[in-house]
């Protein structure tokens, strides 16, 4: 007899960990297959950043619920310390053309959500971080932001999925999936599984996965690099982001400091295996030590990247198949993925058992790739 | 043909002036092959030949016949022409040949057509009650302050643990006058039986009258050397004071102001993982090595590796390895057929079976058993970087996956400066004794370069200097 669940999620990373411990809270009978281990590309090994990204207004209402999960993830990851700090997050103007643009996105979050933010001068600014370059001028700062330790964040939710029965299979690459009547027939090289409902939950590898469904849209895989510096004296005590130019500096309670910003390296899908490009990397911590000049005494204990997925406009793919009953997605998540995840896994599961979701998914859906002929 | 190197392009590099490299280097040099030896010491010999070469003079005869004979091959190696760069560590090598090297203030792309790692062997990580106290060090980090600058340790000292090298240091430090209180051998019995059944390959070679000799003259000293001690445990106020041991059922003690530790080596192979080269678990020596053909080549074919960093096989093999690697890389270069390679390999494989009989032994004997991790107490630490205790590890080696790379994603064990050169056996054991899975499930860490920190100003000076086009920040909020 084959092993049937209410659903299979396919990808363990925070997205499919996430969604499975809403579905599972919600007594569903879930399974997650996973090609190597949770965690093990871009939710485990991202900077860790919790804060919004205000460029895409259509993301904003999902970016103030998570907020709002974020400041209560140890109530809902039952006590776990998933290593979420909220220490704010401080978006830099280094020069006076900075200035406009930043305001303008400012008021931009200011207009579509409730996501509280503070205008800070050029004083407020260096009492906030003193240690910061003399010629960055003014700030925003997002109090309600902060950081997370990202790898134990995706096991907080693993670990309270499998508390409610959900059962994770590593190891387990999906190799295909077929619609026989109302049920998904899944297949893994040695065994096949069942459900009425398979989300695709495969990040970077989410391409080939919605093709199963007939859903066609193109991913871009990309690997973003990141640096670790071992321990210093404490030097900064916020998230840090710049307006211009692409740069993530934090640094951790135990005196290490992660620089990244989505700099990329190269992907390698079937192995996993990425490569640092140094030239870009070498430009992303020289960004680094023109923001903190202080970094530039710090020793390089490793360099990395995990491997994700660009969608083509840059927002999440979620929502239900264009093309097939009973199959859903969330991925592509185009590098704010780790934020997302508490509320998308939320709001998903919330619209695959019918519940009123908390926030409409229609922006996010897949059929927006498709012309209405294939759809 | 000249060894100039131009436009930071080399044939041949080589990664390590110990006797495997310097070995490489000489027969490259003899097929005619531009070559790079790079080392990240001051001086050639690698740790078993440290000091002969470029360290402050003094008698050294006391180090034995063996550390002697290094000599002449620091010697042909230095008067050779391949051009040698010392302090250097080459942090990473990439799939396309090119190499990271640093040589402490400034890092360089070199691109090497071909790449010979010999990087030589670290000494087994071992965690027991007190081991981070100070004055608890390794045989092998006592033995390099005693080649190169004769320093010897504040004694009474005790020795403890498994190996050829802890014999021979305690032989060293007998000809040098350092009171030694006793030698505790911790190897078991069961390790005896299973090799005993190897006793004659190891009968037969130089080795066994090597080690009956040194046992003699420890026994002839006097000094005690106490077979199949278990528990071993550091004590100490800040420094450590008294070695508590485990010997015929009764519970010793010692005074000591050093215990020097040692559970044999294993192949350094941090450069051919993050290079991406395939490894392949050894159940013999318990321990991954690069998957590599007879002649030394990855599964990368422009990297091949040799000595120690291959497979542990002493100093009397490593240069027949190395010899073996660069033949081969002047054939991968195109610059010999493959019956050249043939006919020059033959001697030297024939040398490596002859110098390896005595090889499965002294693996039998000395290699890691139950006992070493099964006792660990979980308050020890067993990541020093991060400060993981054994209980945590065990924690989540129940909890979750057991892969090693997963655990370290949850726990940071190996995460820290040392990429778990500290930890990675004792994490891997306590995986595979907690979960019960296979080597192949647990695995070997992912090495991230750069192996060993390096300035952020360094990493500053490979990059470009004006900001990457795609990496501005579009400044319209988009609906």
């Amino acid at each position: 007899m084959r092993t049937s669940f209410d659903a299979i999620i396919i990808g363990a990373g925070i997205h499919g960990c996430s969604l499975a411990m809403h579905l599972a809270v919600r007594q569903l009978k879930v399974a997650v297959f996973e090609q190597t281990y949770p965690a093990r590309h871009a939710s485990g090994v991202n900077a860790g950043s919790v804060h919004h990204i205000p460029r895409l207004t259509a993301e904003l209402p999902l970016a103030e619920l998570t907020l709002k999960m974020w400041h209560g993830i140890k109530d809902l990851l039952d006590g776990y310390d998933c290593g979420y700090r909220q220490v704010g997050h401080l978006k830099i103007a280094e020069a006076d053309e900075d200035i406009e643009p930043m305001h303008r996105i400012a008021e931009g979050v200011e207009r579509h959500c409730s996501i509280k933010e503070v205008h800070l001068d050029r004083q407020s600014l260096f009492r906030l971080e003193p240690e910061l370059a003399r010629n960055c001028i003014a700030g925003i700062f997002s109090p309600e932001c902060g950081y997370a330790q990202p790898a134990r964040t995706v096991h907080g939710f693993r670990a309270k999925a499998e508390r409610h029965g959900a059962q994770f299979f590593n190891s387990s690459r999906i190799t295909n999936a077929r619609r026989r009547g109302r049920v998904w027939e899944v297949s893994t090289a040695k065994d096949v599984f069942e459900a009425p409902i398979v989300v695709n939950c495969a990040g970077a590898w989410g391409e080939q996965v919605a093709g199963w469904a007939g859903d066609k849209v193109t991913v871009r895989p990309v690997a973003l690099m990141m640096t670790v510096l071992a321990p210093m004296r404490p030097v900064m005590s916020t998230v840090i982001g710049l307006t211009r130019r692409m740069l993530s500096i934090k640094q951790f309670e135990n005196g290490t400091v992660v620089i990244g910003g989505g700099y990329r390296g190269t992907p390698e899908m079937e192995t996993g295996h990425t490569t640092l490009n140094y030239s870009k990397l070498g430009y992303n911590l020289r960004a680094a030590t023109e923001v903190f000049p202080v970094l530039a005494q710090g020793q390089v204990v490793r360099s990395w990247s995990g491997i994700e997925g660009l969608s083509p406009d840059m927002l999440s793919i979620i929502g239900p198949s264009a093309n097939e009953e009973g199959f859903w997605h969330s991925f592509a998540h185009s590098t704010h993925g780790f934020y997302l995840g508490p509320a998308v896994g939320r709001v998903l599961a919330e619209t695959i058992v019918g519940e009123t979701p908390a926030v409409s998914l229609t922006p996010f859906h897949i059929a927006r790739f498709m012309s209405s002929g294939s759809a | 043909m000249s060894n100039t190197i131009e436009d930071n392009e080399v044939d041949l590099l080589i990664v390590g002036a110990g006797p495997a490299g310097m070995a490489s280097a000489l027969q490259a040099r003899e097929l005619g092959i531009q070559t790079l030896v790079v080392d990240e010491k001051g001086q050639p010999g690698g740790q078993i030949y440290a000091g002969h070469h470029g360290s402050p003079d003094f008698d050294r005869s006391f180090l034995g016949k063996d550390y002697a004979k290094g000599r002449s091959l620091i010697d042909a190696f230095m008067a050779s022409d391949c051009r040698r760069m010392f302090k250097s560590l080459v942090w990473d090598i990439s799939q396309d040949g090119h190499a990271c090297m640093s040589d402490g203030s400034q890092t360089s792309f070199v691109l090497a057509r071909h790449v010979i790692l010999a990087s030589g062997a670290l000494e087994r990580a071992f965690p027991f009650e007190g081991w981070t106290l100070p004055g608890v060090m390794t045989a092998g980090g006592a033995q390099i302050l005693l080649k190169t600058a004769g320093i010897v340790p504040s004694h009474p000292v005790v020795l403890a643990g498994s190996g050829p090298l802890l014999l021979l240091l305690a032989t060293q430090f007998l000809a040098c006058g350092v009171p030694v209180s006793a030698v505790l051998d911790t190897t078991p019995a069961s390790n005896w039986r299973r090799a005993t059944p190897f006793l004659a390959g190891f009968l037969s070679s130089r080795l066994a009258a090597k080690g009956a000799a040194m046992l003699l003259r420890l026994r002839a000293s006097g000094i005690p050397v106490l077979g199949r001690v278990t528990q071993i445990r550091a004590i100490g106020n800040g420094k450590i004071e008294t070695v508590e041991y485990r010997h015929e059922g009764q519970i010793g003690r010692l005074q000591a102001e050093t215990l020097i530790v040692h559970q044999g080596i294993e192949p350094e192979t941090r450069l051919a993982r993050v290079a991406n080269a395939n490894h392949a678990w050894d159940a013999r020596t318990r321990s991954w090595l690069p998957a590599c053909d007879e002649f030394g080549r990855t599964s990368i074919p422009h990297i091949s590796v040799a000595g120690d960093g291959r497979a542990i096989l002493g100093a009397d093999a490593a240069p027949a390895t190395g010899r073996i690697a660069a033949i081969d890389a002047a054939f991968a270069l195109g610059r010999i057929d493959r019956d050249t390679r043939q006919r020059l390999s033959d001697p030297l494989f024939k040398e490596l079976r002859r110098l390896g009989k005595p090889r499965k032994f002294i693996d039998a004997l000395f290699s890691p058993f139950p006992g070493l991790y099964d006792n660990l107490n979980d308050s020890t630490l067993v990541c020093r970087c991060e400060e993981i205790p054994a209980a945590r590890i065990r924690e989540e080696a129940r909890r979750s996956s057991a892969d090693i790379n997963s655990v370290k994603s949850r726990l940071r064990c190996g995460m820290g400066p040392c990429q778990g050169r500290f930890c990675e056996t004792t994490v891997r054991e306590l995986l595979l004794r907690t979960a019960v899975p296979s080597c192949q499930e647990v695995g070997q860490l992912r090495i991230r370069p750069p192996i060993k920190p390096v300035g952020v100003e360094e990493i500053i000076s490979l990059g470009v200097k004006e900001i990457p086009p795609e990496s501005r920040i579009p400044l319209e909020p988009r609906a």
